[in-house]
């Protein structure tokens, strides 16, 4: 069994070092572990938006934060549902679950069973999705006495949510060192012994590198390897703007472009823009014109921030070696129109404390700990190879590049090929992310249907009253919902109280 | 589909609920052909109104009509019927009362729970697997609340209702004589049949004849052209059911209006509260092998705390069918046809389904005189009639009281081949579901939810040897998830009162 952790070293004094710290907190009492995070705060970094799961909101609630009040230092709003425009011929939804759709399932895979087999029906699966429902309607994701769970985001400010953290982890026995590592040092059998941060020598039982793609601690650690993740079209620029903005949707909005893609993200007052590009396709300078022209286009004027940077891919093979951690963008990074970069630290620090308290062989727990970790990544990476692959557009040379869909991942691969065959798709439910739905969404999104030889089918009418039918219920569900600017600005007020 | 009719005169024997059911029907399905229907009535037979109950079948009944709750429920005292609470049918203290639902589809949201836990209960886990928690009928008649779908919670809702069987057959006799039904008002002294044993006519007291081309049987357990005069065979249910009386009485109702039926195991049968919005219907079936008619009403008295000397009113029943419910041209409707005693309200069920399945018959018929799809009524009626027999059946078979010789007897007898399969398959633990489709049971009134519903409700299980704390984590299922999901479900429906109030003042 693994020892519980009683002096605990992090590294990245940034979000997701302070999320570590803070999950550490939760499970370990200061009387048994002591918690320190040691970094330099950059404060010139740009805020930009992150989506956080329902844990962001279960951590902070543990440390006395009500949702409201934490959401309004984030500025936070809710997100349930990604729409996709420009992938293919019609726009299509990729949507938070919702306990709502288990109920009409079914007929979802029927209906594209049907049409996959030739049939020639009217589908849209947006129809089916309650989350894109309630973000149609700009409704949030709170009701009353509506017991159906619906799964939803939050659309954070991530500088916002570092000046929380940083205050929660100072009121919670977290020391927080401002100071840069310089040094090392590994024991005879490899495992880490301490660091030493400027004049601080910090030894510790477990080590965590939360220092992003510098890989500070991991990369020292015998046996580290990085993996590269099969790349499609490398998007290694990062162009964002921020706009001024009086309402928020509770949906983020992901557009194809010329040389890659832009995701809309809402915070309270603003709106975020990040333009994911190639620059073995456009230059930089283009890309401005570009997401400018977009921007304006969507009936935005004034631009308050642009802020341009690099993003590049990668995956340590294993993310746990010896009593080091590589936790957040240290362990991986992929890119993706999804965004799960706090949900995968999330889940590994929810895989670390469950291995802490396992009976099993330590050498088992951590084999597992890596093998689910690294999983996350591939998978994540999968879906987003398969968009890349799989869509439509072609009308620059980004996406005239040759499209091979024996390219695709092995995920990939076997679902779509699950898919033309006609069959029920068959995901692994361990994974929280992109699950079942998203995969139908994807493939029904991208218009992969049979177009020759369709016939109708005899019972078109009655399944069209189906669909009519459960769309009468998703609208009458709705009405349980409380609208989204509403919602945001009720915590507001609450939140205002709360402080008063 | 037929572009004519292969009757032009259709006489309708009987006036009771099930004649104008048949009389309202065929009116209105075949409205659009040149036929002629009468209905003859005689007022020296009476007819049996202690409050009905119904299952879920007769809502597309009537929306068939184009008669809408409206119209009708507030003329016929009706109340919603959510389900069945059975009470006293276990002696296992932990199984005292069960809940029989129309289904919702919210309960398809636990159902593979419930499943789960009936699979474990069988394996010694201590689970629960009372059917009650799992199920919004349940909750909505626990808390006397209507089944109506709300605009913001529309999910579909199977129910049924309680009427005065007495006011709806009124009501459906105005409805019939504006769709052109005639009504006469006479008793029948003498049926003449043809040379190849088809009713011709029908001869009444007064002297006059009626002749038609098809008659409709619905002249009640006389079954005065199937039974008396075709002479039709008649398989009884007596020696699986024991039940062949019945005493009856009408109370007053409570404060709030229950939205479901009672039915309560007494000594030598069980008693039914039938709610109406103006009293309650009751009545204790029973079987006369094992009490006199003075012993049941002395304890059915006294189960309905009524003092000495409150009259009541007696009814024998004859628990079977004819083996034909369509001979030559004769349509038996009705308790003419046949009759399982009233424990799951199937009797109207019968009428309905019988009446609609004719004129799909007739409409669908590849020949001219409309009598192709006779063989495959008459069977698909047969199968009705068995499939509702096995499960009726089943509750006394799973009945744990040694209290009377009633009980001990009603569980004694050897059980149907179909009904044994499904019985020890439960028994050993496997798939009822999976049984019950292979042997075509699942297509019929009482889905495999209620068969499940049925034997967990009356806890026939073995005993538990293990603690549900032994099951690995994710076979454990949460409980406190189900009770918030069904409370809270139960929130957005209406109060019975309310509903029933809103639908008198529209």
């Amino acid at each position: 069994m693994l020892p519980i952790p009683q002096n605990i070293i992090i590294v990245g004094l940034n979000i997701h070092g302070l999320l570590t710290a803070l999950l550490l907190r939760k499970a370990y009492d200061p009387a048994v572990a002591a918690i320190t995070v040691v970094g330099k705060v950059d404060e010139n970094i740009p805020s930009e938006v992150m989506l956080a799961g329902k844990a962001l909101n279960t951590l902070m609630t543990h440390f006395d934060l009500a949702e409201a009040n934490w959401m309004r230092q984030t500025n936070a709003t809710f997100k349930l549902n990604n729409r996709y425009v420009g992938f293919s011929e019609q726009s299509f939804s990729v949507p938070n679950t919702s306990e709502v759709d288990i109920l009409h399932r079914p007929l979802m895979f029927e209906l594209t069973k049907l049409k996959r087999q030739h049939y020639e029906l009217d589908l849209a699966l947006d129809d089916f999705f309650f989350s894109k429902a309630l973000a149609t309607k700009n409704l949030s994701p709170k009701a009353q006495d509506f017991p159906f769970e619906t799964d939803f985001q939050y659309q954070v400010d991530s500088n916002g949510l570092l000046c929380l953290l940083r205050k929660v982890a100072s009121e919670n026995d977290i020391n927080t060192q401002q100071c840069e590592l310089d040094t090392l040092q590994l024991d005879q059998d490899g495992n880490l012994q301490h660091i030493e941060c400027e004049n601080l020598i910090l030894t510790g039982d477990y080590f965590f590198d939360c220092t992003a793609s510098a890989q500070l601690l991991i990369r020292n650690m015998p046996e580290f390897r990085q993996e590269s993740l099969p790349d499609v079209r490398v998007n290694d620029r990062k162009l964002s703007f921020t706009v001024a903005s009086e309402c928020c949707a509770s949906e983020i909005t992901t557009t194809a472009l010329d040389s890659g893609f832009v995701k809309q993200y809402f915070l309270r007052d603003t709106v975020h823009f990040q333009y994911h590009y190639s620059s073995s396709f456009t230059q930089d300078a283009q890309a401005v014109n570009v997401l400018e022209r977009h921007v304006s286009n969507l009936g935005y004027q004034h631009v308050l921030q642009r802020h341009l940077s690099e993003s590049r891919t990668c995956l340590a093979s294993q993310s746990w070696i010896k009593n080091c951690l590589a936790i957040g963008p240290a362990c991986g990074s992929t890119e993706g129109t999804e965004d799960h970069e706090l949900g995968h630290t999330f889940a590994m620090l929810e895989h670390f404390i469950s291995s802490i308290q396992s009976p099993d062989d330590v050498s088992d727990l951590v084999k597992n700990y890596n093998h689910r970790i690294k999983s996350r990544f591939i998978y994540e990476h999968s879906y987003y190879n398969t968009l890349l692959l799989l869509n439509s557009r072609r009308n620059s040379p980004y996406w005239q590049t040759p499209q091979d869909i024996h390219s695709l991942s092995p995920i990939g691969r076997t679902l779509f090929s699950q898919w033309l065959k006609g069959q029920d798709l068959d995901v692994d439910p361990i994974f929280d992310i992109n699950g079942l739905t998203a995969w139908y969404a994807l493939f029904s999104g991208l218009g992969h249907y049979p177009n020759n030889d369709v016939k109708p089918h005899p019972k078109a009418e009655s399944i069209y009253d189906n669909i009519q039918d459960m769309c009468r219920k998703i609208r009458g569900c709705c009405l349980n919902f409380q609208s989204h600017e509403s919602q945001v600005a009720e915590g507001q007020n609450h939140a205002n109280v709360t402080t008063v | 589909m037929q572009t004519s009719l292969p009757f032009k005169k259709i006489v309708i024997i009987g006036g009771g609920t099930a004649g104008w059911m048949s009389a309202c029907y065929l009116a209105k399905m075949w409205q659009r052909y040149d036929v002629d229907i009468k209905i003859i009535e005689s007022d020296a037979i009476g007819t049996i109104g202690v409050g009905e109950g119904t299952t879920p079948s007769i809502k597309g009944f009537f929306e068939q009509l184009g008669i809408t709750a409206k119209e009708w429920m507030p003329a016929c005292n009706a109340t919603y019927k959510t389900g069945i609470r059975f009470v006293n049918w276990s002696s296992d203290p932990n199984y005292e009362s069960y809940f029989h639902p129309f289904y919702s589809q919210l309960d398809e949201y636990f159902q593979h729970e419930f499943f789960q836990n009936i699979q474990l209960k069988h394996r010694g886990f201590d689970v629960h697997a009372h059917p009650d928690q799992y199920l919004l009928a349940s909750e909505l008649a626990k808390q006397r609340k209507a089944p109506i779908e709300p605009e913001h919670y529309p999910f579909d809702m199977a129910y049924a209702y309680h009427f005065d069987a007495t006011l709806l057959a009124q009501f459906l006799k105005k409805k019939a004589l504006q769709w052109n039904v005639t009504h006469q008002v006479a008793t029948i002294s003498q049926v003449n049949q043809k040379a190849d044993g088809c009713i011709a006519s029908v001869a009444t007291e007064a002297g006059e004849e009626f002749e038609a081309d098809f008659f409709v049987d619905c002249s009640g357990f006389r079954s005065l052209l199937l039974g008396k005069t075709l002479k039709v065979p008649y398989n009884s249910f007596a020696d699986s059911l024991l039940n062949d009386s019945a005493v009856t009485i009408v109370t007053d109702r409570e404060e709030t209006t229950p939205s479901m039926t009672l039915s309560t195991a007494l000594s030598s049968g069980w008693a039914w509260r039938i709610p109406l919005t103006n009293r309650f219907g009751n009545g204790y079936v029973f079987s006369s092998r094992f009490q006199s008619p003075e012993e049941a009403e002395d304890e059915f008295r006294q189960h309905l705390g009524l003092p000495q000397g409150t009259q009541f009113n007696h009814l024998k029943m004859r628990v079977g069918h004819f083996e034909k419910g369509w001979d030559k041209n004769v349509l038996a409707v009705g308790l003419s046809q046949g009759f399982i005693e009233p424990l799951e309200a199937t009797a109207l069920h019968f009428t309905t389904q019988s009446i609609v399945d004719f004129v799909s018959a007739i409409d669908h018929s590849e020949e001219q005189d409309g009598y192709s799809n006779q063989t495959a009524y008459n069977n698909k009626l047969s199968d009705r009639f068995s499939c509702v027999r096995d499960y009726i059946e089943l509750h006394y078979l799973a009945n744990s009281r040694n209290d009377t010789a009633y009980w001990k007897a009603a569980r004694s007898h050897i059980p149907s081949r179909r009904l044994q399969r499904i019985l020890t398959t439960w028994h050993q633990g496997k798939s009822v579901p999976r049984v019950l489709e292979e042997e075509s049971v699942s297509l019929q009134l009482f889905g495999h939810e209620s068969w499940l519903c049925l034997l967990a409700g009356k806890g026939v299980f073995p005993s538990s040897v293990q603690p549900s704390e032994a099951l690995p984590a994710p076979m454990r299922i949460n409980m406190q998830k189900i009770k918030h999901f069904v409370e809270t479900s139960a929130k957005h429906y209406p109060p019975h009162d309310t509903a029933l109030a809103e639908l008198k003042n529209s």
